[in-house]
């Protein structure tokens, strides 16, 4: 899921949309199952803090996610050693978040994507140090085959690419006829995206424009 | 996919859901899906809530099977190719680089994942950047998926009837050391305009020993090139934490 660096959208609007992993790695997380039961236990405990912060979303590959209605406890009673994905909406979330991991020190890698200097002032303040980047140089190549960019806005924050540009066409249009609320369609719209990356909120707002054309 | 035209009612609810657009309403309003163009990501399936189950998973035969594995984010890759606990398409990259140290200081993690974002891409693009990639030097990732569809680690040339595979996205994920790395991006940028889909570029590395200096910023200036303004950092929370 290297795309969680990809997300497309103005720097303004990014500093609404930070993603935070927990990710186990194979063959220091899963080597036995002491050690498989050890990750689940931590994976929970880290969730337990994301959950308690209010995040936008929290969800698991092939569990499910929050986004969609699920049930917070119900995704994480899945057996699964990918850890989960969650979004949150605020930078001092983040950084609330990010102090608790660091005084859990569980041991299990932690990943966040958003604004490369909100993330380094966060790590600043919490005492973390970035070890690895993933940078992002954009898009490259054909371009004249892309959505357009209020589309890439809500397509690219899931990080498998499974919104259609169509289904946002279709919710779009339906907010318009007043047949669903943009709080509504964005519910849906993470029905496809399951893994616990896609931000809601993102998409209300950029339902909201769309519609108002 | 298929559908089968004896029960689809026509609602056209698979039409919307269709990440590549391969799904339409045709004769008779009825549901269509074009093979070709169809990437089996099973959106569709999970999404439409097909009211008379109209829409069907087939039983897929290599190749067609890669389509599913390279599109399908809840289908696992079958157990010779699961390289990550996760479910994505290419490695874990820095995600847990600091358990694994995959990525020392010095090296550069070239992420080129074709087909994203929206266009798909058949897999003959990736054999393309491969090639390109190999000719600069870069060193393809081990146990990536893509680097598992080569057939001829001389040449970069895929294994035999797989290039007109169409997924999703894939992601050719190659190393190079830090001074190989405007040669490596002088292919790419020469590559692109021959490729027929897009592809999203990213750059992994180390960060110097304070952790906030990214250590390709002088390169990437010096080629004229931005990064975006938001990136994914592995924090390096993981222990024991592998230094190098």
């Amino acid at each position: 899921m290297s795309h969680s660096a990809h997300r497309f959208a103005t720097p303004e609007e990014l500093k609404r949309d930070y993603v935070i992993f927990v990710r186990p790695s194979k063959g220091f997380d899963d080597v036995d199952e002491k050690t498989k039961q050890e990750t689940l236990r931590k994976t929970k405990e880290l969730a337990d803090i994301v959950h308690k912060h209010g995040a936008a979303n929290i969800g698991r590959s092939g569990a499910g996610s929050t986004a969609e209605g699920e049930d917070y406890e119900k995704v994480m009673d899945r057996v699964t050693f990918n850890g989960f994905m969650s979004v949150v909406t605020e930078k001092e979330k983040a950084e609330k978040i990010l102090k608790e991991f660091k005084e859990v020190d569980a041991g299990i890698s932690v990943v966040a994507s958003g604004l490369t200097e909100d993330l380094f002032d966060v790590c600043k303040k919490v005492g973390l140090k970035p070890h690895t980047v993933l940078y992002s140089l954009g898009i490259w190549g054909k371009k004249e085959l892309l959505p357009s960019e209020d589309h890439l806005k809500i397509t690219t924050l899931c990080g498998h690419s499974m919104i259609s540009p169509a289904l946002i066409d279709h919710y779009v249009g339906e907010i318009k006829k007043g047949a669903i609320t943009p709080e509504e369609a964005g519910r849906r719209m993470a029905k496809s995206c399951p893994c616990g990356i896609f931000n809601v909120p993102r998409t209300i707002e950029v339902l909201k424009k769309l519609a108002a054309r | 996919m298929i559908i089968d035209r004896e029960t689809c009612i026509g609602c056209g609810m698979c039409v919307f859901t269709c990440t590549v657009a391969a799904i339409r309403l045709g004769e008779g309003d009825i549901a269509e899906i074009d093979r070709e163009a169809c990437v089996e990501c099973g959106n569709c399936l999970r999404v439409a809530d097909c009211p008379t189950g109209a829409l069907q998973q087939d039983e897929l035969q290599w190749p067609r099977s890669l389509r599913k594995h390279f599109s399908d984010n809840q289908c696992k890759w079958p157990e010779e190719m699961r390289y990550t606990l996760g479910y994505g398409r290419g490695t874990e990259e820095c995600k847990t680089n600091d358990r694994t140290g995959k990525f020392k200081h010095g090296d550069v993690g070239i992420m080129v994942e074709l087909g994203r974002p929206n266009t798909g891409t058949h897999l003959r693009n990736a054999e393309k950047v491969i090639q390109a990639l190999m000719g600069a030097g870069a060193k393809m990732a081990e146990k990536s998926p893509v680097t598992a569809l080569i057939g001829d680690l001389q040449t970069g040339r895929l294994k035999e009837g797989l290039g007109n595979e169409r997924v999703l996205s894939c992601i050719v994920e190659a190393k190079v050391k830090l001074k190989d790395l405007e040669k490596a991006l002088t292919v790419l940028k020469e590559i692109a305009p021959q490729l027929d889909t897009v592809f999203s570029l990213g750059l992994v590395t180390r960060m110097e020993e304070d952790g906030f200096v990214s250590p390709i910023a002088p390169i990437l200036a010096k080629m004229g090139l931005q990064t975006r303004p938001n990136a994914k950092m592995n924090l390096g929370m993981g222990r024991p934490l592998c230094e190098d």
